[in-house]
């Protein structure tokens, strides 16, 4: 395994509805973004990943270290708290030393461009500002593999270029996965992509390899759209 | 103040549960007047006395946090970072310690305002009961911490405040004296506890039961199924481990919660007679004794001898000196006005005749001498008592003295 995450065999089942995998993939550093419909079962794998939910079968190895940094779909930050005292509540958390803890939280902040406000509660933050701080307490103990559910789903066209940018400088020497929908997400991020459509894994590869897989037919007005639509529309037949 | 501080402040509902707690402590430790603030037991057990409203608050609060914690949004910090398992513990804990801490706080200061430099069951025992009163705080709180894992906020602080209710009735001795162990109980005495003390066993197991229950609940989490939280194994094994223990604790432990000790009172004055109080009671002593002073004066200036005995002692819980020869005993005292006719018939009283304590009351002709000899002696300072508008008259000293050597000999058909 590259320095990630990996996950063999991995699958969930909802009762008898819906069954997600059995799915493998290894992930290295780098933008991966999950790309499916609603309900593909994106967050189901996110929390698979993140040890939120015990697999039905197979397994996942996180590399190096034992906890992701993760940032759940709609996150729900205690608003009374400034940036700063909740990171330092995650770091401490994240079993990140006394000592090391407040470099950590500088670190984070400075790392989604949330140093000014440091010391703004989390209800003055926009919601650009408050995605990134989702980003920051994923950061804080310096993971190797982040798991990012949506971050840039309800921003403005501004906003969302921000994370983007963030995510990309994240990601240098760590494996960042990011969960969306969103096309230009996938255009302006991925370095590679995993397309999941009912529950399967359909593809994995890089931008251009996915445009190949357009039909000239399906609905969309680019490639990488026209691509997306025909596997999701094929792994739901 | 730390970040840590400032963040659990903000963030948490717990520890302002201990405004609460001040709030009803101090209305507990003014409430009438506080009537023996000089016993170190009495004020141990008196500030318990609103623990029953306190424990809903705390169990409330503790799951709302709890609950907060674990919604969608937030579940991924106790459940995928390190230390997530921590995170309930930590809720429940700025809980449970700031109220703790003011409680004990507030018994504090009762017992440095009541002067309690050496009580009478010493030291150790009054920190135990309330180490045992602090194990019910953060048993609450972990029981409220345990209900709210699994619920949504707003449900979870109702559940866990009906349940608190239910366990405080169902696991303590609040307006009863129970003969035997119970694991919240104990808590709480209004009257004097001169004469008593506690079991120190109970004391130690209620402390180690509730602890350990509280630590079994509060690492115990559910888990994530399809999205949702539910009870998992090891939830459900902590609830089971509780009930179990609390069940089976009462059947364990054996003996009565607390133990008579009768001690007379030994700050003592005077000659003619000797008069023996409680050096606890010595703050509010004087209208007493004063109006015992007026009592007896009256009493040997109108030549009624038999009314003056040798000795007065205060009685207290299973301690009455009064023996009929010479030896009187006077209430327990407490602050407030002087009850004189309440006074003469605790002066009078045959204590050390068994009728009065048997199960069928004694005769009307005791009740008949008992009325005449108060509106004698309180005629005698000028209070004539006769409540029954009955026509009582005064009896003269050798009436008097017929009676008294009655009772003495435990013959209460002595008729006036």
């Amino acid at each position: 395994m590259s320095s990630g995450v990996a996950f063999r065999e991995l699958s969930f089942a909802y009762g008898r509805g819906f069954h997600l995998g059995p799915l493998s993939a290894d992930i290295g550093p780098g933008v991966t973004c999950l790309v499916g419909a609603n309900g593909a079962g994106k967050s189901t794998l996110f929390r698979l990943l993140a040890g939120l939910q015990t697999p039905t079968t197979g397994s996942v190895q996180i590399d190096g270290q034992d906890a992701v940094g993760y940032l759940p779909q709609s996150p729900d930050f205690p608003t009374g708290a400034t940036c700063t005292e909740f990171l330092t509540h995650v770091a401490w958390l994240q079993s990140v030393p006394r000592r090391a803890r407040r470099d950590a939280v500088a670190h984070a902040l400075d790392s989604v461009g949330l140093t000014s406000h440091a010391h703004t509660k989390i209800r003055a933050l926009s919601g650009g500002m408050a995605r990134r701080l989702g980003i920051a307490q994923a950061l804080v103990h310096d993971p190797r593999v982040v798991l990012l559910d949506e971050p840039t789903v309800g921003l403005d066209p501004v906003q969302r270029i921000a994370a983007r940018e963030v995510l990309e400088k994240i990601a240098t020497d760590r494996a960042v996965v990011v969960s969306t929908h969103l096309v230009e997400d996938v255009r302006g991020l991925a370095a590679r992509i995993l397309l999941l459509s009912d529950g399967q894994l359909v593809f994995d590869g890089d931008i251009p390899a996915l445009e190949r897989e357009a039909r000239p037919s399906a609905p969309g007005e680019t490639p990488l759209e026209q691509a997306m639509a025909t596997l999701i529309i094929g792994g739901q037949r | 103040m730390s970040v840590h501080a400032r963040y659990a402040l903000r963030t948490l509902a717990g520890p302002w549960a201990a405004l609460v707690v001040v709030g009803v402590d101090l209305g507990i430790a003014t409430m009438r007047h506080a009537p023996y603030l000089g016993e170190g037991m009495w004020t141990v057990r008196w500030m318990a006395l609103g623990l029953w409203i306190l424990w809903p608050v705390v169990a409330a609060v503790a799951a709302v946090d709890a609950a907060r914690l674990t919604r969608p949004g937030s579940r991924h910090l106790p459940f995928t970072t390190r230390r997530g398992r921590v995170e309930y513990v930590w809720a429940a804990s700025w809980t449970a310690v700031p109220a703790i801490a003011v409680h004990t706080a507030v018994i504090i200061v009762a017992l440095a305002i009541g002067g309690v430099g050496h009580p009478r069951v010493g030291w150790a025992p009054i920190a135990l009961a309330v180490v045992a009163q602090g194990s019910t705080f953060l048993w609450f709180a972990a029981v409220g911490s345990f209900i709210g894992r699994c619920t949504p906020p707003l449900l979870a602080g109702i559940l866990a405040a009906g349940a608190s209710l239910a366990f405080s009735y169902v696991l303590t001795n609040v307006g009863a004296a129970a003969p035997e162990f119970e694991v919240l109980g104990d808590q709480g005495a209004s009257v004097s506890q001169i004469g008593v003390t506690w079991n120190l066993t109970h004391l130690a197991v209620q402390s180690v039961i509730l602890v350990a229950t509280a630590a079994v609940m509060l690492v115990a989490r559910p888990v994530e199924r399809s999205a949702r939280i539910v009870p998992g194994p090891a939830w459900v094994s902590a609830a089971l481990a509780t009930v179990v223990v609390v069940a089976v604790a009462p059947r364990a432990v054996a003996g009565a919660p607390l133990s008579a000790e009768p001690e007379p009172p030994d700050d003592c004055t005077g000659t003619q007679p000797v008069v023996c109080i409680y050096p606890e009671h010595r703050r509010h002593a004087e209208p007493t004794l004063a109006a015992l002073d007026a009592l007896l004066d009256a009493a040997r200036d109108a030549g009624y001898a038999s009314f003056v005995p040798t000795r007065v002692e205060e009685s207290s819980r299973r301690y009455d000196a009064a023996d009929g020869h010479g030896v009187m005993s006077l209430p327990i005292l407490e602050p407030g006005q002087v009850d004189t006719p309440g006074l003469v018939q605790r002066l009078l009283m045959p204590g050390w005749c068994p009728a009065l304590s048997a199960d069928t009351p004694p005769p009307d002709a005791y009740f008949a001498a008992m009325q005449s000899l108060t509106f004698t002696w309180t005629s005698v300072v000028g209070e004539p008592y006769d409540p029954m508008a009955a026509g009582l008259r005064q009896l003269s000293p050798d009436e008097v003295g017929r009676i008294q050597s009655a009772w003495s000999a435990c013959d209460l058909t002595a008729e006036p």
